[in-house]
């Protein structure tokens, strides 16, 4: 069933390329929040969002396939559907999960900003290897801190 | 004889941190060497793969934005494509030329390392547990790789051409690529990772039960004698020894 949702979900993703979902997703959930928040941590910095592109003066950041942390979602998606746990902790769950893959992808979109500024090998090793590793294993932790906490905390029916 | 519990959260989270950072560091110091010895498997692979390209070259190189494996492809002869028919490159006074597909090598070698640091990072009964994990999940990531990289490479390719003389139809491949590149390979790395913990659990479980010597598990009957004559034993093989009476064997 894992696959079976996963798969769903990647192929749905896959045919609402170039549409107002992408454009909600990649434009509005995360480029310019992390515009947001360059401009609030490095006001000098000037970034601004610009369709799928984090810009600024100094160099900028394009977000694209995979880099706006649908697939580590995707994953959480999946893996919480075939979670043994109740319902009511299924959906909390998830919620909190949604909350921690966005935290997760927005701290990963501002390190490769500031990185490629700074040093673009440094980028190089960030964006081909550190970075999606991390969101991947600390997304995972989360999944497993969950069920530990639900079956420590069973709910009384499901 | 130790019994291994699930680790917390915690414990977890700073053990793959740890194990992340050595899988990394490991890997950014050999990924060229290694990523090097698998150009001939990956020719081989694509060879078997799809006979409608013909390998021009594969290398690592250094550009602007580090190493990449550079591949360089020509068609192998003409195909029918959207409609039309495309030539190979230097076919029938057609410049040369040929089809290019590059991969970082740390994207290349990300999925294995994620197998890697979850092998690593849960917790071993023993260093000899922790090699044989190790060793267990090199076929696996072998695996990993032959999923991995030769159909990415004719996807890539596939899609350069369909992108230019058919856009509207979906290239070969794309879809698995798109899945492994969409999440997917990742949840490959972490299932063989647990897969390893796992078949490494059973076969040190298998190799600490398996009976030492002598004949297979049985019952021994110890048969009381007569006055004076020692008891006899009948039956063979391990096992409680049960009292019986004498009266029962006559």
């Amino acid at each position: 069933m894992f696959v079976a949702v996963f798969s769903a979900l990647q192929l749905g993703w896959q045919s609402a390329r170039g549409t107002w979902l992408e454009y909600l997703v990649i434009h509005d959930g995360t480029v310019r929040p992390a515009a947001a928040l360059v401009s609030l941590l490095t006001p000098d910095a000037r970034a601004s969002a610009v369709g799928f592109s984090l810009r600024a003066p100094a160099g900028g950041l394009a977000i694209l396939n995979g880099c706006e942390g649908i697939e580590v979602l995707f994953l959480l998606v999946a893996a919480f559907c075939v979670a043994a746990i109740s319902w009511q902790q299924r959906l909390v769950g998830l919620l909190l999960g949604v909350v921690v893959v966005f935290l997760l992808n927005q701290a990963r979109v501002l390190v490769l900003f500031y990185a490629y500024r700074a040093d673009p090998d440094l980028f190089d090793l960030l964006h081909a290897s550190i970075a999606p590793i991390a969101v991947i294993l600390i997304a995972s932790i989360y999944f497993y801190a969950w069920l530990a906490y639900a079956s420590r905390n069973p709910a009384a029916s499901d | 004889m130790q019994v291994a519990t699930l680790p917390r959260a915690t414990e977890l989270a700073i053990r793959a941190f740890i194990a992340a950072a050595v899988v990394t560091l490991l890997l950014y110091c050999v990924q060229r060497p290694l990523v090097e010895s698998l150009v001939a498997p990956l020719r081989a692979a694509l060879s078997l793969l799809d006979t409608d390209f013909t390998i021009q070259a594969i290398d690592v190189v250094r550009d602007v934005s580090g190493e990449k494996l550079r591949l360089r492809a020509n068609l192998a002869h003409p195909i029918h494509i959207g409609g039309g028919t495309l030539y190979p490159f230097g076919w029938a006074g057609i410049p040369d030329g040929g089809y290019q597909v590059s991969f970082t090598l740390g994207g290349i070698l990300q999925y294995c390392a994620l197998t890697l640091i979850v092998i690593l990072a849960w917790p071993a009964v023993s260093f000899h547990e922790l090699v044989m994990r190790v060793a267990i999940s090199l076929p696996l990531m072998a695996l990993l790789l032959f999923a991995q990289l030769p159909f990415t490479v004719l996807a890539e390719l596939w899609r350069a051409i369909h992108q230019a003389y058919d856009p509207a139809s979906i290239p070969r491949l794309q879809t698995w690529s798109r899945l492994l590149m969409g999440g997917g390979g990742f949840a490959f790395g972490l299932l063989f990772g647990l897969l390893t913990i796992a078949l490494t659990r059973s076969a040190e479980s298998y190799f600490r039960s398996a009976p030492i010597g002598g004949a297979g598990a049985g019952e021994y009957e110890l048969v009381e004698g007569g006055a004076g004559n020692a008891p006899r034993v009948a039956g063979s093989g391990g096992g409680a020894a049960t009292r019986r009476s004498a009266a029962r064997l006559r």
